[in-house]
C-alpha cells in the first residue's frame, strides 16, 4: 500500500507577520513544515517502522516555489518522493482536496494523512473535504494509530474522553498533537533527500480554482486594560484577583 | 526564562551574498564530489540545526546552570539533568559527523556550516555545546598527524560522537607557559607508553555522556629536552579499547575534583590524574606543541564564535525586554495610551542595543570568513590559495579570538544593564550569559596572550608580510569603491586607519629591534594594537556589507527592512565604534614608558624588578 500525507508551509509559532496591501506578507519571515503535517508524516514512517506493508509514502503539497523547502524536510524525515503542486495562487480547502484527491487516485494511495488543523487557515475542512469527494471514511482528531494487514485501528479524542476505531483501507486520517513526537531529519538523511524525486506539476492539471479569496488581513493587537487592585487589604485583593481571572478574564475555572 | 532564535536571515546574507559561498566551495573538487557545496543543502542544513538547537539546548541552559556538574567518589561526573539525552539525540541525528572526513564516516560538509552550528550552539548552551566541541578539536588533531592504527581505531568513533575527547595542556604550575609542563611519559617498549601526571582545567574532561573519553595529553618523553621543544602528544583513553573498538582495560586516569566556577556550569572542569595511564604517542617525538597547535587554532576560533554567540543571545533577550518595558515618558509620546514608553525609545537604549548589533553582526562575518577560508586553507586544488587562504586564518585567528571574546563580553553586560536591575536577577537569564562569557576572554590563551600572537607572530616575525597582503585587499576595495557616495564617509575613515594601522606597526617594530627593552614595547602595545586591527577587520566588514545593502536597496529589494537595518548599523558603527582606533592609537604610541614604573614606589616591591 502506499500513503499520501500532505505537506504545508507556514510561518513559524514565533514568526512576526506583517500586513502589507491586505495580505499577509511572509518576506523575510522564517517558514516552517506545519506542525500537524509532521505528525502525519511522522506517523506514515511509523507505520512502515512498525511492519506495516507500505509500498511508498509520498509527500504533497501546493504552492509558490519556497513551498519545496517543506518537501525537503519531509524528504529528510524519510518520506520516498514528492510532489510539489507550483502555483502563487492561494487554494481554499475545498479546492485542495480536489488536487489531493486526484493524486491519491492518480498514485494509487490508500491511506491519505492530513494535518487537523492548519496554522494557515484553521479551516480543518481539508480533511473531510478530501474524504468526501474520494467517497472514503474519516478519522478525525486521532492520536493513535496502527495498521494491521488492510484494517487501520486508532484512537482519538472526543469531549469528555475518548473512542476506538477500526476502518479497512482506504482512508482519510486527521492528525493532532500527542499522535507522536515527529523526529528530526539525521543529517545523512537530509543529504540522501537531495536525490530523492520531487515532481513539478501545474495547477492547471487539476482543474482546482479557489472559490474562497482572502479580502483583507489584519494582525490582532493587544490593547492592556491597565487595571489596578488596590493592595491595602491583602486578602480583598486576592479576592478580586481571582474574580477578575475567573469571570472576566477566564482563564481559571 | 531568555528565549533564543537562530539568526538565520543573517547567516544567510553572510553566506550567500557576501561570502557567495555555495560559488566559492563548487571550485572545490572536495566538496563537489561530496556534494555538499550546494545552496539549497547549506539552508536545509542550518534549517534543521537551528530546530534542533533552539528546541533541545536552549531548554537546558538554565538548568545546566543551576544544577551543574557532581562528582561522585569513584571519580564519576554526571553532568546535569537532560544534557546526556540531548547529546544522545544531537549524536543520533549526526551533527557530530558534520564537517568530518567521509572516510571515517564523516559528512564532509564545509567547515562554514560547522562554524554557524557552533555559534547557534553557543548561544544556546555554551556550557554544553563544549562537550561536542572538545571532541572535535581531538578530531582535528589525530585527524592531521594520528598514525593510520589510531586514525581507524579512534576517529569513526569521534566522528560518530560515541566517544568524546579532551585537550589537556595545563598544569598546576604551567599555564601560559606550557614549556614548564612536568607530565612525564615512558616508553613501555610495546609501543604503549606510560602517563603520569596531573592536569588541570580539562573541559569535559569527565562526564556521563559518552562510553569512553579520548584525552590528548602534552606530556615530555624521558630524556627528552626542556622546554617547549621537549614536549610530545599522547592519546590516552579513558578505557583502553580492544582492537575491534569494543572497550576493554579501564586506564589509570581518573578525575580527582572538579572546578567550582563562575560560569559554563554544565561543563566539567576536570583535575585528571594520570598513574603511568596507557598512552600511544600522536605524530612525532617532540613535535606535541606544534601538533597541538592545530586544535588550539580550530579551538581558539571557536572560542571567539562563544563571544559572538553569547553575545547574540543577550542581544536578543534585550532587544525583547527594550521593546516590553514601559519606563518613562519619551516626547513626543510613542504611546500616549500606556503609561509610559517601551525603553527602547531612548537614545541610551538604541546605544547599548546598537553596539551588540554592530558588534555581533561584524563578529559573525569574520567568523564565517575565516571558516570559508578554512576549507579552502584545507581543500583547494591550487596550492596558492591554499596558502593565501593559510596566512589569512593564521593572522585572523588571534584577532577573532580576542576581538570576539571582548565584544561578546560588552555585548553580555551591556545587554544586562537595558534590563536594569532585573539584568542582576537570575531567571532573566542575562546575568548567566554575563558569567559565560567571561571566560572565553580567559581560556585557549589569555586575549594578552593572543595580542602577543598577533603582533609578535603573526605580524612582526615576517616582516609584516601577511598584514601588507590583507591590507592590500582593503585597499583594493576602497580604490575600487571610490566615487561612491553612499560609501564615501565610511571608506574614508576606513583608509585613513588602515594606512595607520601599517604606520603603528613600523612604529612597534622599529622599538622592537631598537634594543633589549624591545620585547617590553610589543608587549605594552599587543593589546590595544589588536583591538585596532580589530576595528580595521570589523570596518572593512560592514563597508563590505553596507555596499551590498545599498545596491539591494536601490534595486528595490529590501521588502523587510533587513538592509536598511544593515546600512544603519554600519553609520552607526563608523560613528560610534570605531572612533576608538584614534584612542588606540594614542595609547600605542604612548608605548612602555607609563608602564616602567618604580616597582618600589607603585607597587610596594623591596627593590626594582623592570623600573627604574
Amino acid at each position: 500500500m502506499k500513503i499520501l500525507t500532505l505537506v504545508r508551509q507556514v510561518p513559524d509559532a514565533e514568526a512576526r507577520v506583517k500586513i502589507s496591501g491586505g495580505q499577509v506578507d511572509l518576506e523575510g519571515a522564517t517558514l516552517v513544515m506545519d506542525g500537524m503535517d509532521e505528525y502525519g508524516v511522522e506517523e506514515a514512517l511509523r507505520l512502515r517502522e512498525g511492519g506495516a506493508a507500505v509500498e511508498e509514502i509520498v509527500a504533497l503539497a501546493t504552492g509558490p516555489k519556497r513551498v519545496e523547502d517543506a518537501l525537503r524536510t519531509a524528504l529528510a524525515m524519510g518520506v520516498d518522493r514528492a510532489i510539489h503542486v507550483e502555483t502563487d495562487q492561494a487554494l481554499d480547502p475545498i479546492a485542495l482536496s480536489r488536487v489531493v484527491a486526484q493524486v491519491a487516485q492518480a498514485e494509487g494511495v490508500s491511506l491519505i494523512l492530513v494535518g487537523g488543523q492548519e496554522a494557515d487557515w484553521d479551516s480543518q475542512a481539508l480533511g473531510a473535504a478530501t474524504a468526501e469527494r474520494l467517497g472514503w471514511p474519516q478519522l478525525t482528531w486521532t492520536n493513535e494509530l496502527a495498521l494491521e494487514g488492510d484494517t487501520l485501528t486508532g484512537r482519538h479524542d472526543v469531549d469528555d474522553g475518548n473512542e476506538s476505531f477500526r476502518v479497512p483501507l482506504p482512508a482519510v486520517v486527521t492528525t493532532q498533537q500527542g499522535l507522536n513526537e515527529p523526529r528530526y531529519p539525521t543529517l545523512p538523511n537530509i543529504m540522501k533527500a537531495k536525490k530523492k524525486e520531487l515532481r513539478k506539476d501545474t495547477l492547471d492539471a487539476y482543474g482546482a480554482a479557489p472559490t474562497v479569496r482572502v479580502v483583507g488581513s489584519d494582525i490582532q493587537t493587544r490593547a492592556r486594560l491597565n487595571k489596578m487592585i488596590d493592595g491595602k487589604d491583602p486578602q480583598a485583593a486576592a479576592a478580586e484577583l481571582l474574580d477578575l481571572l475567573r469571570n472576566e478574564a477566564k482563564v481559571i475555572a | 526564562m531568555p528565549q533564543y532564535k537562530a539568526p538565520l536571515r543573517d547567516i544567510k546574507f553572510l553566506m550567500h551574498e557576501l561570502l557567495q559561498a555555495p560559488q566559492v566551495l563548487a571550485e572545490v573538487p572536495f566538496y563537489q564530489q561530496n556534494d555538499t557545496a550546494d545552496a539549497d543543502l547549506l539552508n536545509q542544513v542550518l534549517e534543521e540545526a537551528a530546530r534542533f538547537v533552539e528546541t533541545e539546548l536552549v531548554p537546558l541552559n538554565r538548568v545546566g546552570d543551576e544544577e551543574g556538574c557532581t562528582r561522585h567518589d569513584d571519580g564519576s561526573v554526571s553532568t546535569p539533568t537532560g544534557f546526556k539525552e540531548a547529546y544522545k539525540k544531537y549524536r543520533e541525528a549526526g551533527w557530530t559527523a558534520l564537517d568530518a572526513d567521509p572516510a571515517y564516516g564523516g559528512q564532509g560538509m564545509p567547515h562554514l556550516v560547522s562554524n554557524v552550528l557552533v555559534e547557534m550552539m553557543t548561544s544556546a548552551n555554551v556550557a554544553w555545546s563544549m562537550y561536542p566541541g572538545l571532541s572535535h578539536g581531538a578530531y582535528s588533531a589525530l585527524h592531521a598527524v594520528g598514525s593510520e592504527d589510531l586514525k581507524t581505531l579512534y576517529l569513526p568513533k569521534l566522528v560518530s560522537g560515541e566517544w568524546t575527547g579532551t585537550m589537556c595542556l595545563t598544569e598546576p604550575h604551567a599555564g601560559t607557559d606550557l614549556g614548564m609542563i612536568r607530565t612525564k611519559a615512558v616508553n613501555n617498549g610495546d609501543g604503549t607508553y606510560a602517563i603520569t601526571g596531573t592536569k588541570i582545567f580539562i573541559s569535559a574532561g569527565e562526564h556521563d555522556l559518552a562510553e569512553n573519553i579520548v584525552h590528548l595529553v602534552l606530556a615530555r618523553l624521558e630524556g627528552s629536552p626542556q622546554g617547549t621543544k621537549g614536549i610530545s602528544l599522547f592519546l590516552v583513553p579513558k578505557f583502553v579499547p580492544n582492537p575491534d573498538g569494543s572497550l576493554g582495560e579501564r586506564n589509570t586516569v581518573v578525575c580527582g575534583s572538579i572546578e567550582h566556577k563562575m560560569g559554563i556550569h554544565g561543563n566539567a572542569t576536570a583535575v585528571l590524574n594520570f598513574d603511568g595511564a596507557k598512552g600511544y604517542l600522536v605524530g612525532e617525538v617532540n613535535k606535541g606543541m606544534n601538533h597541538m597547535f592545530i586544535m588550539m587554532n580550530a579551538a581558539r576560533l571557536g572560542t571567539g564564535l562563544q563571544g559572538l554567540g553569547l553575545g547574540e543571545v543577550a542581544y536578543q533577550n534585550a532587544l525583547a525586554y527594550a521593546k516590553d518595558r514601559l519606563q518613562m515618558r519619551h516626547e513626543p509620546r510613542v504611546n500616549p495610551a500606556e503609561p509610559a514608553d517601551p525603553i527602547l525609545v531612548h537614545p541610551d537604549v538604541r546605544r547599548m542595543l546598537l553596539t551588540g548589533k554592530a558588534y555581533t553582526e561584524a563578529g559573525r562575518a569574520l567568523a564565517m570568513w575565516l571558516a570559508l577560508s578554512i576549507d579552502i586553507e584545507h581543500h583547494h586544488p591550487d596550492a596558492a590559495k591554499r596558502q593565501e587562504a593559510a596566512d589569512l586564518v593564521a593572522l585572523l585567528t588571534p584577532v577573532a579570538k580576542a576581538f570576539m571574546t571582548d565584544n561578546g563580553f560588552t555585548t553580555a553586560v551591556l545587554s544586562q544593564q537595558v534590563l536594569g536591575g532585573h539584568g542582576y536577577i537570575r531567571e532573566w537569564g542575562l546575568e548567566q550569559f554575563v558569567r559565560d562569557a567571561r571566560i572565553g576572554q580567559i581560556y585557549e590563551g589569555t586575549n594578552g596572550i593572543q595580542a602577543l600572537d598577533l603582533l609578535g607572530r603573526k605580524v612582526l616575525m615576517d616582516g609584516g608580510k601577511k598584514l601588507q597582503k590583507l591590507a592590500g585587499t582593503l585597499q583594493e576595495f576602497v580604490e575600487e569603491n571610490e566615487g561612491d557616495e553612499d560609501l564615501a564617509p565610511y571608506l574614508d575613515q576606513l583608509g585613513k586607519a588602515a594606512g595607520q594601522l601599517g604606520s603603528l606597526t613600523m612604529v612597534i617594530g622599529q622599538k622592537a629591534m631598537a634594543g633589549p627593552e624591545g620585547a617590553d614595547e610589543v608587549n605594552a602595545a599587543a593589546v590595544d594594537y589588536l583591538r585596532y586591527f580589530g576595528h580595521v577587520v570589523y570596518g572593512y566588514l560592514w563597508a563590505r556589507m553596507a555596499k551590498i545593502a545599498h545596491e539591494k536597496i536601490q534595486a528595490g529589494q529590501d521588502r523587510d527592512g533587513f538592509y536598511l537595518g544593515k546600512v544603519q548599523t554600519a553609520r552607526f558603527y563608523f560613528a560610534k565604534l570605531f572612533p576608538e582606533t584614534k584612542m588606540l592609537a594614542a595609547t600605542i604610541k604612548a608605548g612602555n614608558e607609563p608602564l616602567a614604573v618604580d616597582d618600589r614606589a607603585v607597587f610596594g616591591m623591596e627593590r626594582a624588578l623592570v623600573g627604574a
